[in-house]
């Protein structure tokens, strides 16, 4: 398969790291506007000012910023059919219905978004612990992932509405959302409230969010950018147990080691102290969750099936749920 | 590859209480030193990495050698195979008439058996693994084969002794038993060969790498033919696994009894060297010895060793 990146940023460069190493993908060329210089591109970059060649592809990655995500979507899905769409999947849920609708005339593309964290060992893991087989039913979901933001925060464009579409949320609690929903099925936003607590952006710096399933669960979010530690945890209650996941694989590890806390319950009868369950900690040192999504998007695509994560569902259910969060919340 | 660490605590005195153990241990040696009058063997090479063995140590005119690479101690004399099998059965016999292992009491059953289920089940779930055949190769009459019937999670489960030959399963659990075998490699190589494509094999052993073995050396009561005739390292599990092929899917030392066992010989008298550093840790508070024992666990430090390896699919 010959495939096109757009947007040579950080994504950018993973998917084509990534792109490289599959067995399935003969050549990857990429295009990014703003890298005119040749030095910052690699060499089968296609130069600002060359049009787009899309026929020479067979799949387009869209790495872009927000604000650009759903025209090139919409274009490469029109001229090339298959894309990968980084998340979020445009600026709002509303873009997001316009790259459906595109979608739609190409019955025969596939269509896959990067919800790359559900892939993780830490979240692969915990899945397998819920269900009768397991630790039984959940009983409620919770979790906190932010950053600290750092020195030039205010000045990215990750901070600027008209070009991002939110705020932390969409940037990075989205990912969350997703896993949520890998856990539980899709969620209904119960309460939301979004502030600008320190960085004094146009968009939010800290968002909480209860929701609840269509089974009734509870969920609970906090997504920010004013965790100095960067953190990364989620919280399963299950009727027979618990799970705490935490950390995260990644190249700084500012995260955390990535890491499942796996707890049973226990009453007086089978415990020393009520309250203080045996515990069993797994510790993951291997993140293949980049590889993975490319490997599921390329396989799809050979194979003439969907996707079986980063759907185009489960990406307007996310979607959803932040612009419910927004219209009801006050910035 | 995925380490873990336990949070669980009890006492050393409910499962394997050192006092108790001298009659046992005193049994099998008696029976491995008569087992050697028949006819023995001298075990010169490594079975992790086929190099000559050096002289390590002996308990009671019984020699180990050690494997200088890994770090792994194994028994240098060995009786015939019908010799060795008969000394298992008495000292089964034995263990399981005459000492604390003679029922199955309440803490042996949340404390090691229980925990043991839950991490093969859990495996079993995480691997996505539907109804798999069970073989585990131990001891006769094994206490963990009623709780794997009763298990929903298994297709089939048997237990059966090392000598019998092996049906093809998906599943191998061996617990400590490379640690009582005359060849470890040979039994390796037979469950690899019986283990189905995508198989599980499931070991635990008792490590040299490990705190108490480490600290306490010849001085471990512990520490005995037949049931240690072999005391590899974690290394040197790691590496025999490995060298048959399989995947490592999960190599951690979850123990939570190393500083109480050596303790426990420190208040029996046991004289054996130790530095003031390991003296404050040891006679440190509960908190200190539990966050000890957490630093052993993380670290692949503990004595006990568990190891999973997947075969290919």
């Amino acid at each position: 398969m010959k495939c096109l990146v757009l947007g040579y940023g950080y994504m950018g460069k993973i998917r084509y790291r990534v792109l490289q190493e599959n067995p399935f993908v003969s050549s990857v060329r990429v295009f990014d506007p703003h890298l005119a210089l040749e030095k910052e591109l690699p060499a089968e970059a296609i130069l600002h000012g060359e049009k787009i060649p899309w026929k020479e592809f067979d799949a387009v990655f869209v790495c872009t910023p927000n604000n650009v995500t759903a025209k090139f979507c919409i274009e490469a899905l029109k001229e090339v059919g298959h894309v990968f769409s980084e998340k979020p999947p445009g600026r709002n849920y509303e873009e997001l219905c316009v790259i459906a609708e595109a979608a739609k005339a190409r019955p025969d593309s596939t269509l896959s978004f990067g919800f790359n964290h559900r892939l993780h060992p830490v979240v692969q893991t915990a899945k397998t612990f819920i269900g009768d087989e397991g630790l039984g039913k959940v009983l409620y979901i919770k979790g906190t992932y932010g950053k600290s933001g750092g020195k030039n925060f205010r000045e990215n464009w990750r901070n600027e509405a008209a070009i991002s579409g939110g705020g932390i949320l969409l940037d990075q609690g989205i990912h969350m959302l997703d896993i949520f929903q890998h856990f539980v099925g899709p969620l209904d936003v119960v309460e939301g409230l979004c502030v600008s607590a320190f960085w004094k952006c146009n968009v939010e710096d800290n968002a909480f969010l209860l929701m609840k399933s269509k089974k009734n669960v509870p969920a609970f979010l906090h997504s920010s950018a004013t965790l100095w530690k960067h953190t990364f945890q989620f919280e399963i209650g299950c009727e027979k147990g618990y799970l705490k996941g935490e950390g995260l694989l990644s190249k700084t590890g500012s995260y955390g080691r990535e890491q499942l806390l796996i707890g049973r319950r226990q009453f007086e009868d089978e415990a020393f102290a009520l309250g203080n369950p045996r515990e069993e900690i797994i510790y993951f040192d291997k993140d293949e969750s980049w590889e993975k999504e490319v490997e599921e998007f390329i396989s799809a695509v050979r194979e003439k099936r969907p996707v079986r994560h980063g759907t185009l569902d489960e990406a307007l259910q996310v979607m959803r749920i932040v612009r419910d969060v927004y219209r009801s919340a006050e910035v | 590859m995925q380490s873990f660490q336990t949070f669980c605590t009890f006492s050393l005195s409910k499962v394997k209480p050192l006092k108790e153990i001298e009659a046992y241990r005193r049994f099998c040696l008696d029976a491995v030193q008569s087992s050697l009058k028949n006819a023995s063997t001298k075990r010169s090479l490594s079975p992790v990495t086929g190099k000559p063995l050096q002289f390590a140590g002996e308990i009671e005119g019984l020699a180990y050698g050690r494997c200088e690479e890994s770090g792994s101690l194994f028994l240098s004399l060995l009786p015939t195979e019908n010799d060795w099998q008969e000394v298992l059965k008495k000292t089964t016999e034995f263990r399981l008439t005459k000492t604390f292992q003679k029922a199955v009491t309440e803490a042996r059953y949340v404390n090691v058996l229980q925990p043991k289920l839950e991490w093969i089940e859990n495996r079993i779930r995480m691997e996505e693994m539907k109804k798999p055949s069970l073989i585990e190769v131990t001891l006769l009459p094994s206490p963990m084969l009623p709780l794997f019937k009763e298990s929903s999670l298994f297709g089939s489960a048997m237990a059966v002794s090392e000598e019998t030959p092996f049906p093809q399963a998906d599943v191998f659990l061996f617990p400590e038993t490379l640690d009582r075998s005359l060849d470890p490699r040979r039994l390796l190589s037979r469950a690899v060969e019986s283990l189905r494509p995508g198989g599980l094999l499931f070991l635990t052993s008792l490590v040299s790498s490990g705190f108490d073995f480490s600290l306490l050396g010849f001085h471990n009561a512990y520490l005995y033919p037949p049931d240690r005739a072999n005391v590899f390292s974690i290394g040197g599990l790691e590496n025999m696994v490995s060298d048959f092929g399989l995947h490592l899917l999960e190599v951690s030392t979850p123990g939570v009894l190393d500083a109480q066992i050596v303790n426990a010989h420190r208040s029996a008298g046991v004289s054996f060297p130790i530095s003031d550093f390991e003296r404050t840790i040891l006679d440190g508070d509960e908190e200190t010895l539990r966050h000890f024992q957490s630093f052993l666990q993380q670290s692949g430090l503990s004595s006990f060793a568990r190891i999973v390896g997947r075969k290919n699919r």
